[in-house]
C-alpha cells in the first residue's frame, strides 16, 4: 500500500447553506484517493458539513457573500481536513459540551455541531486568526 | 430531484411525516414548518417516518429539539421511526435515543399512541 503523501484537494465556496451538498461531494471525492471504509468517509463528510455549517451560522451570520476554504490531504494514515474562514472567531472552550437532558429542558437548538465533531473526529483544533482568517483541522486515523 | 422531501400523511388522529434525501442545515427549515404547521392545527400526535432519509446532521436533530417541548405541551409526541443504521447512529451519539420514543417500524410507534401507558418518556 502506498503510505506516501498524497495530492491535496482544494475548494473555494460561498458560506450559504445551499452549498452543504457540493461540500460533502467534495469530501467524499478526496476519499476515493485511499481506500477509506465507508464508515470514515461518512464520519468526515458529517464532520466537515458540521464544520461548515458552524462557519455559515456564526463566522458568517448568514451572510451567504462570506468565503469558505476547504483543503483534504492523506498524510500516512491521518486524512486531515482543514476548513479556513474570514469571519467572526470563536474559542471552543467557551463552547461547553450539551448535556441533553438540560438541552431538552432549555428548548436549546444550538451547539450540537462542535459537540458532535468532536466525537467523531480524532483530533480537532481550531485557531482562529484575528483580522486574517480562522481554521479548523480535522483529523481522522483512516487504518481503523 | 428534491434535496429533501417531507409529506404528511394522515392517520385518523396521528398524522405521518416521510422524511427523505439529505436533512442538514439548509433543508432543516422545511421539516421544521411542517412540524409548526401540524402542531398549528392542533394535530400532534406525530410519527416521523425516516425510511427514505439518506443523511442527518445537528440541524436536523436541532428540528426535534426546537418543536419537542410545545408539542409534548399540547399532549403530542413526536416519535421516530425506520432509520437508517447511518442516521440512527447520529441519534445516539447525541443521546436522543433517552429522550424521544425511536421504533424500527411505524406500525409500532402507533400501538405506542394507541397504548401510551407503557414506559412513557
Amino acid at each position: 500500500m502506498n503510505r506516501a503523501d498524497t495530492t491535496r484537494h482544494e475548494m473555494r465556496t460561498s458560506s450559504a447553506t445551499e452549498n452543504l451538498a457540493k461540500i460533502r461531494r467534495f469530501v467524499r471525492r478526496a476519499a476515493e484517493e485511499r481506500d477509506v471504509p465507508e464508515k470514515i468517509v461518512e464520519q468526515m463528510i458529517l464532520a466537515v458539513d458540521e464544520a461548515a455549517s458552524n462557519i455559515i451560522r456564526h463566522a458568517y451570520r448568514h451572510d451567504p457573500g462570506g468565503e469558505i476554504l476547504i483543503a483534504a490531504a492523506f498524510e500516512d494514515d491521518r486524512w486531515i481536513v482543514t476548513l479556513r474562514d474570514r469571519g467572526v472567531g470563536f474559542d471552543p472552550n467557551n463552547v461547553r459540551r450539551p448535556d441533553m437532558a438540560t438541552y431538552l429542558k432549555e428548548r436549546r437548538v444550538g451547539g450540537l455541531g462542535l459537540h458532535l465533531i468532536r466525537k467523531l473526529m480524532d483530533e480537532v483544533d481550531y485557531e482562529s486568526g484575528g483580522d486574517d482568517y480562522n481554521q479548523l483541522t480535522l483529523t481522522k486515523n483512516i487504518a481503523g | 430531484m428534491a434535496e429533501f422531501t417531507a409529506t404528511v400523511r394522515s392517520l385518523g388522529e396521528i398524522d405521518v411525516v416521510d422524511a427523505g434525501g439529505y436533512l442538514d442545515a439548509h433543508t432543516a427549515p422545511t421539516l421544521d414548518g411542517v412540524l409548526h404547521d401540524l402542531a398549528e392545527k392542533g394535530r400532534v400526535k406525530i410519527v416521523v417516518n425516516f425510511a427514505a432519509l439518506d443523511y442527518i446532521s445537528s440541524a436536523g436533530l436541532g428540528v426535534f429539539m426546537a418543536n419537542i417541548e410545545s408539542i409534548r405541551g399540547a399532549k403530542g409526541d413526536i416519535k421516530l421511526v425506520a432509520m437508517k443504521p447511518n442516521v440512527y447512529n447520529i441519534f445516539d451519539l447525541l443521546g436522543f435515543p433517552l429522550l424521544y420514543d425511536i421504533f424500527d417500524t411505524e406500525d409500532e410507534a402507533i400501538a405506542k399512541y394507541n397504548n401510551p401507558d407503557k414506559d412513557e418518556k
